[in-house]
């Protein structure tokens, strides 16, 4: 192994203040398209609708991020995909909350 | 390099059919798959059934596998004939995996039996891959979330060597934790991820999953802060303004005459950065006197006389 040291430049909090275009939340969560839109239908992320254009807060790339490798890794449908972040989420709030 | 069991890994008979093997594979990889996985090492085992998966389900590689790997046990040392050339199929094919950091490079000794997986993406050069993305988590102080600070983080990548080998390298990073993250919370770092390799190739993303250590004062809930502000009887009875260390300095709050334990005081936009900043919230704690002299005593002596409360009483502090 050989050890560098780097300096961790262009940080970017996924959060509600950041919007990705659709194409490039498209790049960033590896999926096509087709299965973005079908992820918004399915209610997995919202669009940001202060926009015109399609584009997307932050904190739902890494739900879409989630729904593609749920799908790509384990074959689940786009519902089940919906259904397991859903799930996810709420036990989150309760090991959280315990 | 050591020998890996993949029956033992997908916990399966040798003689096992390939239903058994699709059946054994899918449910492990819902226990492992790191998304839903609370298991430590979730990452490392969904890769390792991910290989096994690759490999057993390919008549072709399984017979390559059973022949190769005859006589071997889990965990020996082992090296392939002499003369095997490694890639004699295409293991990218039908792989029902991406994987979690999307293509993830599978092992030593995977590749050494098969070739590497990896490959060039549409329109990138032949023989070019772009890095891959990959997840972790970093843990940080309530103090750095709240002023943000420079953390220093160190990742295992695999990359492929120019001996077009799979190697393992420790990447340390300084990574600037903005002013205002909160738990649960990603970070993303634009090119921090795995290298690519070869013309045309884009290092992958690295994304962080902000934790949060245990303080030894402070609960947190989302921005909001939480902790106990221990108080004298007479303050609670009489009202006084106390200091209440806060994540930004301690600043004066005015705890109501009247107060009992358990009665919770905001102070406003006190808790970690956003928009809104988070409030800090304080629980108050009635606390007597540990070494009282004569004189407090004989106070609460004749407290005793000539109050004529009683908190036991229905209705008091319901």
């Amino acid at each position: 192994m050989n050890p560098s040291n780097e300096s961790g430049g262009d940080v970017l909090v996924l959060d509600r203040t950041i919007t990705f275009t659709l194409e490039e939340f498209c790049r960033a969560c590896g999926a096509r398209r087709s299965l973005v839109l079908e992820m918004v239908e399915h209610g997995i992320i919202e669009l940001d609708d202060h926009r015109a254009e399609p584009s997307f807060h932050g904190e739902a790339l890494v739900r879409a991020q989630v729904a593609t490798r749920l799908i790509n890794d384990l074959g689940v449908n786009m519902q089940g995909a919906a259904l397991a972040i859903d799930l996810l989420r709420q036990l989150g709030r309760l090991e959280s909350s315990s | 390099m050591k020998f890996k069991d993949y029956y033992d890994v997908l916990g399966v008979s040798r003689d096992a059919s390939a239903e058994d093997i699709k059946r054994a594979y899918r449910k492990l990889a819902r226990k492992y798959h790191p998304d839903v996985s609370t298991e430590a090492d979730a990452e490392a085992r969904f890769k390792e059934l991910g290989e096994a998966y690759e490999t057993l389900k390919d008549p072709e590689k399984r017979t390559a596998y059973d022949q190769l790997g005859e006589g071997y046990r889990h965990g020996e040392d082992f090296r392939p004939p002499p003369g095997w050339q490694p890639g004699g199929g295409d293991p990218r094919g039908g792989f029902a995996g991406s994987g979690f950091d999307d293509a993830e490079a599978f092992s030593d000794f995977f590749e050494s039996l098969f070739g590497a997986r990896r490959g060039a993406r549409p329109g990138q050069h032949p023989g070019s891959f772009d890095g891959e993305d990959v997840s972790a988590k970093v843990t940080v102080s309530l103090e750095d979330a709240f002023e943000g600070a420079t953390r220093q983080l160190a990742l295992d990548l695999d990359e492929i060597g120019e001996d077009g080998r799979l190697h393992r390298r420790r990447k340390t990073l300084n990574v600037r934790i903005p002013r205002g993250v909160v738990a649960g919370q990603r970070i993303r770092l634009t090119g921090q991820g795995g290298p690519g390799r070869g013309k045309g190739s884009k290092a992958g993303d690295l994304y962080l999953q902000v934790e949060f250590a245990p303080h030894e004062s402070f609960d947190i809930e989302g921005r909001d802060i939480r902790a106990a502000l221990p108080v004298a009887p007479w303050e609670a009875v009489l009202g006084a303004t106390v200091p209440v260390p806060t994540l930004g300095g301690v600043v004066d709050l005015k705890v109501p005459p009247g107060s009992s334990t358990g009665r919770r005081l905001r102070l406003k936009g006190r808790g970690l950065p956003g928009t809104p900043p988070g409030d800090h919230y304080v629980e108050l704690r009635i606390m007597a006197p540990d070494q009282p002299d004569d004189a407090t005593l004989e106070l609460y002596r004749q407290l005793r006389e000539t109050e004529a409360f009683d908190p036991r009483r229905k209705g008091v502090n319901a």
